[in-house]
């Protein structure tokens, strides 16, 4: 069973995504912004990371370089889950690290499959 | 144009774009009236001064052509009358020459001649002297005088107008004559001698005294028409004045103006005749133009030779004087001679002069180069005339045709203002030429374009304020976006002004807007310097502490290599001075070695002084011997002296008693024996004293004999000695040679300790050299670390530098 640390600051969304992951069997755990996601990262090893980009403290991307720039957990996939829906955002998303770039509004489908899709690989 | 700055009124009533138009159709107009010209001026201006220029050119191209055209015609005519005299004097020339010739083939004439000679044959005239002969003939000057041959001379005389007509014979004596001449014997004259060498001679012209007029002589020689031997002469006088014929010729060709026809001897100079408009003038006897004589002569000159062509005689004068426009031609006459013809210009005039052949004599045409160059002027009034006229006429048809061209055009142009002024209803009627009636047509088309295109401007008027609207909703909608991205911006700014003073924990926030991807890529930036900072400190540190380390060993490194150099350099004094040394050592056993050759040398002298001193006792060992024997022999001889004196002794005694019986006797014999009793005494006395002398011989002898024998002793002794001298010699001897080894010996070895202290002292210099090496080496070193140890001290100095720097970032130690 494969591990899903889900970023998120608005705790609706966050449930959300939370809900639809743990419906298609996989565990979940969940932070609240980046800082507290790094630490997660570290401590309960989860195999990919879902995250928002805008949030306090640390932001998704800022997220992304700092997993990239750690050995350990350089090689987690990561799915960008955002309301920044511009190509500019995408293309600065994917460069930052991204797997996948997903943007809000997003179906159930849409993330269980990204989420498929990047556990793959 | 007029019109329009009239009617203000009906500008004013036109809309805004018309008026735009129309200002600068009327800005046109006023460059137009400006220039002021018509096309009827136009047209004056330019084809006037053409057409006037091109009749000048043709006109003066005309006038010159003309006239050069005359003055080669009046040229041409001179030559003629040159060619002409000269042609007319050549044939009366001719003729005289023909009838000469018939005289002197006359038979009668001949046979006159031949009888003549043969009278004066026989009556010896031949030897005869002149003045004899003058004075025989002095009457009729006759040599057989018959009146027949003189009637028949008179006769031709008459005829052909000769001055004289006479024949000789063939010494020079008169024969006939056609009236009594001066001489009677011809021989002593020129013309005679020069006639009897020649056929036919035409003289030089000259005043003949005796007929008292100028004249050209002829003679012909006549000789017998079988031997052709020479028999006589026949001489004519031919009068100048024949050739006033060629006046008469030439009156009828006309002579005018300047001109004038002089025949010349060209070798004397002699004005033979002169012809001009007025008839026959002698005013001179000589011509007196210095550059035309010396042109005559010249061609005589040059006629003396044969094969004398044209171009060669131009030279000949060229390079002498300075005669304008020579020019030289040969010309056949008609009678086939070869004649000259000159042309030149001299003081004004023309020449043209004819050589007439067969003579010397030249016929000379002149003119004034004036009247020459006058020919033809008549021509220039008439062309004048002619410009004047053709120039009235083109003025005019030049205005008509304008004016024809410029009237359609005209009203082509008021309807033009017209249109200019507002009224777009005109239309042009198509009159006049076709180009004319073309632009009537345009114009009429372009009025049309203008109407619809007024019509097109309103209509997109209208579109074009939509479009503005359109604009101004676009451009508040892009002011608002303005806004909120300064807004963005002034967020992004406030979250990273912190960097700029080096506080590198600052972090921005992403918005929704574009500016979020921009905050976010000031964090990646601000990440990575946090990093590089990190770095940057921690390498700082490393490198101040590493180089504190460092800078110990260095600075004892620098030390040690100092101390070394010293001692390198001590070392290098020590070695100096063993080199010093080495080479006293080489110097004394140069000197030992000197001492022992000395020592080996005197050694060497010894041992032969030795040898000498060897051979010197055994020679005085041999002489002690010798000796000895010797005085053995003499202690034998003295022997035998003691027995030779005993005997000697006993013979004494002996002696001595005979002496004394003598006496006894001598006493017996008394008196008479008393003499010998005396000799007795004598004898005896004699006998005593031998025999005391043989007693002190004796004891001479015996003393001799104990001598001898101390003698001998000590000759023994000597002898002894003497060997024991020779054996000390030779030991000595042996302690030489022993020495002389020994030297040799340490000849060898000071020689050996040379060769190595040489050896020695040159190793010792490449030593000091190395040494000296070493302690560069190690200067250098030392200078090195020095160095090094002071960049170190530099480094440190950087390092902290850069420590203080890095110092002023601040970044989150739990990164």
């Amino acid at each position: 069973m494969l591990t899903i640390l889900v970023v998120e600051d608005t705790p609706s969304t966050r449930d959300l995504i939370c809900n639809y992951l743990r419906k298609s069997g996989y565990q979940v755990v969940e932070a609240n912004n980046g800082k507290d996601a790094l630490i997660k990262a570290l401590n309960q090893k989860p195999d990919i990371v879902v995250t928002d980009v805008i949030m306090p403290e640390m932001n998704g991307f800022e997220l992304c370089r700092s997993l990239k720039k750690n050995p350990v957990t350089q090689n987690l996939p990561i799915v960008l889950c955002t309301s920044k829906n511009q190509n500019i955002d995408r293309m600065w998303g994917m460069k930052q690290g991204a797997n996948i770039y997903l943007t809000k509004p997003f179906t159930e489908e849409q993330i269980i499959q990204a989420v498929k899709s990047v556990a793959v690989n | 144009m007029t019109q329009i700055d009239s009617q203000p009124d009906q500008q004013k009533t036109v809309t805004k774009n018309k008026r735009n138009t129309l200002n600068t159709l009327d800005l046109s107009k006023r460059a137009a009236q400006q220039k002021g010209i018509t096309i009827r001026l136009q047209l004056l201006r330019t084809l006037i001064p053409t057409v006037l220029i091109s009749l000048i050119l043709a006109m003066a191209t005309g006038y010159i052509v003309i006239r050069q055209n005359s003055e080669k015609k009046v040229q041409k005519e001179l030559q003629d009358k040159s060619l002409l005299t000269a042609e007319i004097v050549s044939q009366l020339l001719t003729k005289t020459s023909e009838i000469t010739t018939t005289i002197g083939e006359n038979p009668y004439i001949i046979n006159a001649v031949r009888s003549g000679g043969e009278y004066a044959l026989k009556e010896k005239l031949t030897t005869a002297s002149i003045t004899e002969l003058e004075k025989r003939f002095r009457n009729l000057k006759l040599l057989k005088p018959n009146s027949d041959l003189n009637q028949y001379l008179r006769a031709i005389a008459n005829n052909h107008s000769f001055l004289e007509i006479m024949v000789t014979e063939k010494n020079g004596l008169n024969i006939a004559y056609n009236q009594r001449t001066s001489d009677f014997v011809q021989r002593d004259e020129d013309w005679w001698q020069q006639g009897k060498n020649q056929d036919l001679v035409i003289g030089t012209p000259g005043f003949d005294t005796f007929s008292n007029a100028f004249s050209i002589p002829f003679t012909y020689r006549i000789k017998d028409p079988k031997s052709q031997d020479f028999l006589g002469i026949v001489r004519v006088l031919f009068s100048v004045d024949n050739l006033k014929l060629v006046e008469i010729f030439l009156q009828h060709s006309g002579i005018i103006g300047s001109q004038k026809i002089q025949i010349i001897d060209g070798k004397t100079g002699y004005l033979i005749s002169t012809i001009d408009s007025e008839g026959t003038q002698q005013d001179e006897i000589f011509y007196s133009n210095k550059n035309i004589n010396y042109v005559l002569n010249t061609i005589n000159e040059a006629a003396q030779k044969r094969n004398v062509s044209a171009s060669l005689i131009k030279s000949l004068i060229s390079q002498d004087t300075k005669i304008n426009e020579l020019e030289i031609q040969d010309v056949l006459s008609e009678t086939g001679h070869k004649i000259l013809t000159i042309s030149l210009a001299d003081r004004g005039r023309q020449y043209k002069i004819t050589t007439i052949p067969q003579t010397k004599l030249t016929a000379i045409v002149s003119m004034s180069q004036e009247e020459i160059a006058s020919a033809g002027s008549e021509f220039i009034i008439i062309f004048i005339t002619t410009a004047v006229i053709l120039t009235i006429i083109a003025t005019i048809l030049i205005i008509f045709i304008s004016s024809r061209i410029t009237s359609p055009l005209r009203d082509l142009s008021t309807k033009a203002e017209e249109v200019a002024a507002g009224n777009l209803n005109i239309t042009a009627t198509p009159v006049g030429a076709i180009e004319t009636k073309t632009l009537a047509v345009s114009f009429n088309n372009l009025v049309q374009q203008v109407k619809k295109l007024l019509q097109q401007q309103e209509t997109s008027l209208k579109e074009l304020e939509k479009s503005r609207q359109k604009a101004e909703m676009l451009a508040q909608e892009q002011q608002r976006k303005n806004e909120s991205l300064q807004q963005e911006l002034v967020q992004l700014l406030g979250d990273v002004e912190g960097a700029s003073s080096g506080d590198l924990t600052v972090r921005s926030q992403i918005v929704e807007g574009e500016i979020g991807i921009v905050a976010d890529f000031f964090n990646s930036i601000i990440e990575s310097l946090r990093d590089i900072v990190k770095q940057v400190k921690e390498s700082a540190d490393q490198v101040d502490s590493s180089i504190g380390t460092n800078k110990g060993s260095m600075n004892q490194l620098a030390e040690e290599a100092r101390q070394q150099a010293e001692q390198i350099s001590q070392t290098l004094a020590s070695i100096e001075r063993m080199t010093g040394s080495i080479q006293a050592v080489a110097n004394n056993a140069r000197e030992a070695a000197k001492v022992a050759n000395i020592a080996s040398d005197t050694a060497e002298t010894g041992g032969q002084s030795m040898d000498r001193t060897v051979n010197s006792i055994l020679q005085l060992r041999e002489t002690i011997s010798e000796t000895a024997d010797q005085v053995r022999s003499l202690g034998e001889a003295s022997q035998q002296i003691s027995r030779v004196i005993s005997l000697i002794n006993q013979i004494a005694m002996q002696t001595n008693l005979l002496a004394i019986n003598a006496s006894i006797e001598a006493a017996r014999a008394g008196d008479e024996g008393r003499g010998f009793a005396v000799v007795a005494e004598e004898i005896g006395e004699l006998a005593t004293q031998s025999a005391q002398a043989t007693k002190e011989v004796g004891s001479i002898i015996t003393t001799i004999q104990k001598e001898v024998a101390q003698v001998v002793a000590a000759m023994e002794v000597g002898n002894t000695q003497v060997g024991e001298g020779a054996n000390l010699v030779e030991q000595t001897k042996q302690s030489l040679e022993q020495i002389l080894t020994v030297s040799y010996q340490i000849d060898r070895l000071v020689q050996s300790i040379s060769e190595t202290t040489v050896s020695q002292a040159e190793t010792s210099q490449v030593v000091t050299h190395l040494m000296k090496e070493i302690a560069q080496v190690s200067e250098r070193t030392s200078s090195a670390s020095e160095e090094v140890s002071s960049s170190l001290d530099a480094t440190v100095a950087v390092a902290q530098k850069l420590q203080a720097s890095v110092g002023t970032f601040k970044i989150d130690e739990e990164n």
